[in-house]
């Protein structure tokens, strides 16, 4: 309906409505001609401006607006607003004409809805992937934004009857709130229905034994309408809804039994009141819409429950920051206006507003919206700053370095978007098994009144269909999977682990290796310099700046202990980098390498390097250029607190644990001693690496593959399971099916018991739902289930299915308990 | 006549007030009654006692009318049905806006409130009670097609008391929407006007007009217990 609807002719001056009357109903009205829908509201629109109040019209124009109104052209027109799309869409890195967009949809309420959508809009032009989940209300598409608007498609959801716009927390909420009021004021009144019927059934059935005088029953079954009315209209609307969407989008949901069941009850007791004979079933019919009604409330409540996790940046982020202008002065200025390049105060408290580094100043910061590790981070000047975190006590200046869709936490978001938009195996088969599952059951329930009526000729006939139709629960098996799936992903979301393909879940629990890489995966990977040993005729701090210059061109964890050493910054040309070996670069026409000592002892000729023979055990890498060596370094890695832990706990899990690295030095094996791992490989070459992975594998291993994420790519790959070991500046680098943000290897040992419980929990959420609609429906056709058993049933059975899922959620699940493991492993384990 | 009831009558204005929500959309700012304006918002009860009351004398007269038809022409009475049977269905159509029929009996009707209109103006704005009341009962007299149809019942119903009441009940049928207008948010009453809601509102509505025609051939076979369901609602 157009706002302005005095300017349209199609529009009656008065009350709005639609004139279908042509010109008929004209007059001229303050000097302009005005079209009426019908002589009486011209009749009071002559009324009320001849008597002065014409202004009437003004004030009434401005509530004109139908709810439709909320979803018209000018907010749909905003979707396609440029500072609005920079906040909500994102575009892929792999592909950058894919925008993808996260979605709140109003109006799903079981796994049909999920199916319609996701199936509505493959169809659409230009989409390249849909996920809908129902769980968190969300949809989030890839498409060619360029092809399709934003707002083209919010109006084609909004055609099948759902309500889109782009995703927020806030009005995620506001939309669960209006939800809830909407299913509590349906249940009232399902419920007042339910019980006045209900008495007059009692009446009825009371007065069919002592033979009642026709006109009182007539007149109870009158009353029974009149309260049945409202109840079949209003508070089973829902399902008629949804029934009338499968039909038109020829995919029928559980919705449409159910509202057979109520319209046909509703409608053959209708026709017995009318003509005053046969029976009356408002009380059935109130009950269902009652019962059905208060499970799908749970189940809702239930639902809005387990979503509650997700991180939204938009509304963790705070609206306005404090920007430091030209001037070096503060001044307020709202988030959306912050571009890269900015550099924006920080003060205590305050939530960091965008991604970039430490300017100025030093505080703690707590990352755990991040990693999920609560200890607060020491962050100086050049420190990585992430949107999202809270900052301590100090006040630092912040270079923004990311705003919007491409903050890291948003990546974050998008790396587990990802993962949830595939369905497992599983999955689809429920699903599909579920599509044809309505239409049996429509099928079933026609069999079995012809049974009953023609066959068994019992007056019981359309009592038992009823139970058919209302008794089978489709919802219940396409719940099952995704319902637990997304329980899972948030508990381990929150303990700082990112979970980004779904076949995760199906193949942890067949791993029977895992091999851990030692830098940055076992160890901190945080190398310090702790001895140099000059070997020609160059000072400490001239070794230290080549080494570092070639090291600016390495993503080794190695190359971190060099950053910050150097006190000029050499040129570097015609650099090489050779994977676990070392690198090559020429510095002021002298050729250098700086690896391990083989490697670099091979560019003056010699094919092994010694070390002096004073030197202690321990990881040295060897400076050398073309005359011979330069400088040996001693880097020292410290081992992570938990370590230890992780491999017992692994190996009290009958996994066989490897020790991987390409670390050539004695530090790996001493390692591998200390933790006790079961077999260790020192200084393998990638190839050697994905070589080893796949041995294991041919011997019918299914292994799990622990890295840092950046060197060991391809290995990674390889793996049945890969997780790695990062952090947030490193993300968009990072591949691997899963990965540890908090650093905690104890971790991993979560997401072998989050995947077996998910696994555990799957499988009886799948068995209940099949046995239960196995069981229940034949039992039905055979009438020895009432109509309302039926529905207690039905809005059980799929209770049931998202409770279960909720378990994987819940706090209490911890790993290994303690006791059975041994005293955690401290000190400096050996060098590396 | 079992659908010829106060029961029936009540739901038909109930069914047809999503249009009377246009009609009197922002009467209560004529009012002076917008929710915004806290006490006087009382006035729309003057006002739709008011109309009501026209409504009751009306519906009489229509009886007295219907009374005196039958008396003279006793054949009349299955004349008088169809006609209620047919103007109820074209107002079913009329309220989902499908056919608008009903406008030509209202252009009638039209020339009545041009002797009415004069009136309102003293009035207009309402300042008091008593004025709301008087408004009230003018305003019961707008050509309006479901009024006319209502209207048409009472007067096939042939008996005085009977028809008052049958007019006072579809008034009452009004009154939810009417009355929700000082208190009620927009957001409930514009949903009453959506089209979906005003298609199922007239189809039930041509429902009932279809009904009408058919029963007395429907009962021709039957036993007759109508006069009884008739009195029962009576007792209501």
């Amino acid at each position: 309906m157009p706002i302005n609807q005095q300017a349209s002719p199609e529009n009656c001056f008065h009350c709005g409505l639609t004139v279908t009357t042509g010109d008929q109903f004209c007059a001229e009205l303050n000097g302009k001609q005005a079209h009426f829908c019908c002589p009486a509201c011209k009749a009071v629109a002559i009324t009320i401006v001849d008597n002065g109040l014409s202004s009437f019209y003004q004030f009434h124009e401005a509530n004109q607006q139908a709810p439709d109104a909320l979803w018209d052209e000018a907010v749909f027109a905003a979707f396609d607003d440029q500072a609005f799309q920079q906040r909500y869409i994102s575009h892929s890195q792999q592909s950058p004409d894919i925008a993808q967009v996260q979605l709140l949809i109003g109006g799903m309420h079981c796994a049909a809805c999920v199916w319609l959508l996701e199936h509505y809009l493959l169809k659409l032009p230009a989409i390249e992937k849909v996920s809908v989940s129902l769980t968190e209300q969300k949809a989030v598409l890839h498409w060619r934004l360029q092809d399709l608007p934003l707002s083209e498609i919010c109006r084609s959801i909004a055609t099948l009857g759902y309500q889109a716009e782009p995703y927020s927390q806030n009005q995620l909420q506001e939309l669960r709130q209006r939800e809830n009021h909407q299913a509590l004021r349906r249940l009232g009144v399902a419920g007042i229905g339910m019980m006045q019927v209900g008495m007059f059934a009692i009446a009825l059935y009371a007065g069919a034994l002592q033979s009642m005088a026709l006109e009182y029953r007539d007149f109870m079954r009158w009353v029974s309408f009149l309260v049945a009315t409202p109840v079949v209209f209003y508070a089973a609307q829902p399902f008629f809804i949804g029934a009338w969407r499968g039909i038109k989008m020829k995919s029928p949901g559980m919705d449409l039994p159910v509202a057979l069941a109520i319209g046909l009850a509703y409608l053959a007791s209708v026709k017995a009141t009318w003509l005053g004979g046969g029976d009356v079933y408002y009380d059935s019919v109130t009950m269902f819409t009652f019962l059905l009604l208060t499970g799908r409330y749970l189940e809702m409540r239930a639902r809005h429950f387990g979503g509650r996790l997700t991180t939204d940046l938009n509304s963790l982020l705070p609206s306005t920051v404090l920007k430091v202008n030209t001037a070096g002065k503060a001044e307020s200025l709202p988030l959306f206006k912050v571009s890269v390049g900015d550099t924006l105060l920080i003060k205590p408290g305050q939530i960091i507003p965008a991604d970039g580094s430490v300017l100025e100043g030093s505080s703690s910061v707590d990352e755990s919206q991040m990693t999920g590790e609560f200890s607060l981070q020491s962050k100086a000047v050049g420190d990585d700053l992430v949107a999202g975190t809270c900052n301590g006590s100090g006040v630092m200046t912040l270079l923004v370095e990311a705003v919007g869709a491409d903050l890291k936490l948003q990546s974050i978001n998008q790396l587990l978007q990802t993962a949830q938009s595939t369905k497992p195996v599983i999955a689809r088969m429920a699903d599909k098994l579920a599509s044809y599952f309505v239409v049996s059951v429509l099928l079933l329930a026609v069999a079995t009144y012809s049974y009953w009526h023609f066959i068994a000729a019992s007056d019981q006939a359309f009592w038992i269909m009823l139970s058919v139709l209302v008794v089978s629960c489709p919802c219940a098996l396409s719940l099952a999977t995704p319902a637990v799936l997304t329980a899972a992903t948030n508990r381990l979301r929150d303990l700082g682990l990112l979970v980004t393909q779904p076949y995760v879940w199906e193949k942890m629990t067949t791993i029977t290796d895992v091999v851990c890489d030692k830098t940055g995966t076992l160890t901190k990977g945080e190398l310090a310099i702790s001895t140099v040993l000059i070997q020609a005729n160059l000072s400490r701090q001239q070794c230290l700046d080549i080494a570092a210059a070639l090291e600016c061109y390495s993503e080794h964890p190695i190359a971190k202990a060099f950053v910050g050493q150097p006190k000029e910054i050499l040129p570097v040309n015609d650099i090489e980098v050779t994977h676990s070996a070392g690198l090559q670069g020429v510095i002021n026409g002298e050729t250098y390498r700086l690896g391990s000592g083989d490697f670099a002892a091979l560019l003056y000729g010699d094919a092994a390097a010694s070390l002096p023979s004073d030197a202690e055990q321990g990881q040295w890498l060897l400076l050398s250029s073309t005359k011979g060596p330069v400088c040996w370094f001693r880097l020292q890695d410290s081992l992570r607190e938990d370590a230890s832990a992780l491999i017992a706990g692994l190996q009290s899990q009958q996994l066989q644990v490897h020790l991987l690295t390409g670390d050539a030095s004695g530090a790996a094996q001493q390692l591998s001693d200390t933790l006790s791992i079961d077999h260790c490989t020192a200084g393998a070459t990638p190839e050697q690496k994905l070589h080893y992975i796949q041995q294991l594998q041919a011997n019918g291993a299914k292994v799990l593959m622990l890295g840092d994420g950046i060197n060991d790519v391809p290995v990674l790959a390889a793996a049945d399971v890969s997780v790695a070991m990062t952090n947030a500046s490193n993300l968009a680098k990072t591949h691997a099916d899963s990965i540890l943000l908090s650093g905690r290897l104890m971790g991993v040992m979560q997401l072998f018991n989050v995947a077996a419980k998910t696994r555990k929990i799957i499988q009886q959420n799948l068995a209940w739902a099949l046995s239960y609609n196995v069981l229940a429906i034949p039992l039905a056709a055979m009438a020895m289930i009432p109509p309302y058993l039926a529905a207690i049933g039905m809005s059980l059975s799929s209770l049931v299915v998202v409770i279960n899922a909720l378990r994987v959620q819940r706090k209490a699940l911890q790993p290994v308990s303690d006791n059975t493991l041994p005293p955690v492993f401290e000190g400096v384990a050996a060098n590396g | 006549m079992i659908e010829l009831t106060l029961g029936s009558a009540f739901i038909i204005g109930l069914l047809g007030s999503s249009h009377c929500l246009g009609m009197c959309g922002g009467l209560s700012s004529v009012l002076g009654a917008a929710p915004k304006e806290g006490a006087n918002r009382h006035r729309i009860f003057s006002y739709n006692a008011g109309r009501l009351l026209t409504y009751t004398v009306i519906g009489a007269v229509a009886g007295l009318l219907g009374e005196a038809l039958l008396a003279a022409i006793p054949q009349s009475a299955v004349v008088l049905r169809t006609v209620a049977g047919l103007l109820m269905i074209a107002m079913g159509l009329y309220v989902s806006q499908w056919w608008m029929g009903l406008t030509r009996l209202e252009q009638i009707g039209a020339i009545l409130w041009r002797a009415i209109q004069p009136l309102t103006g003293k009035l207009v704005p309402v300042s008091n009670h008593r004025q709301a009341f008087m408004l009230g009962t003018l305003w019961g007299l707008l050509p309006c097609g479901l009024v006319y149809s209502t209207l048409s019942w009472a007067l096939a119903s042939a008996q005085w008391q009977q028809s008052a009441l049958l007019m006072l009940a579809f008034g009452a049928g009004t009154l939810p929407a009417m009355l929700s207008m000082g208190y009620a948010g927009e957001k409930l009453l514009q949903r009453l006007r959506q089209p979906r809601f005003r298609s199922v509102a007239g189809l039930l509505i041509a429902v009932m007009g279809v009904v009408t025609l058919a029963t007395p051939f429907y009962h021709s076979g039957h036993i007759d217990h109508s006069e009884h369901t008739h009195h029962q609602h009576h007792d209501m």
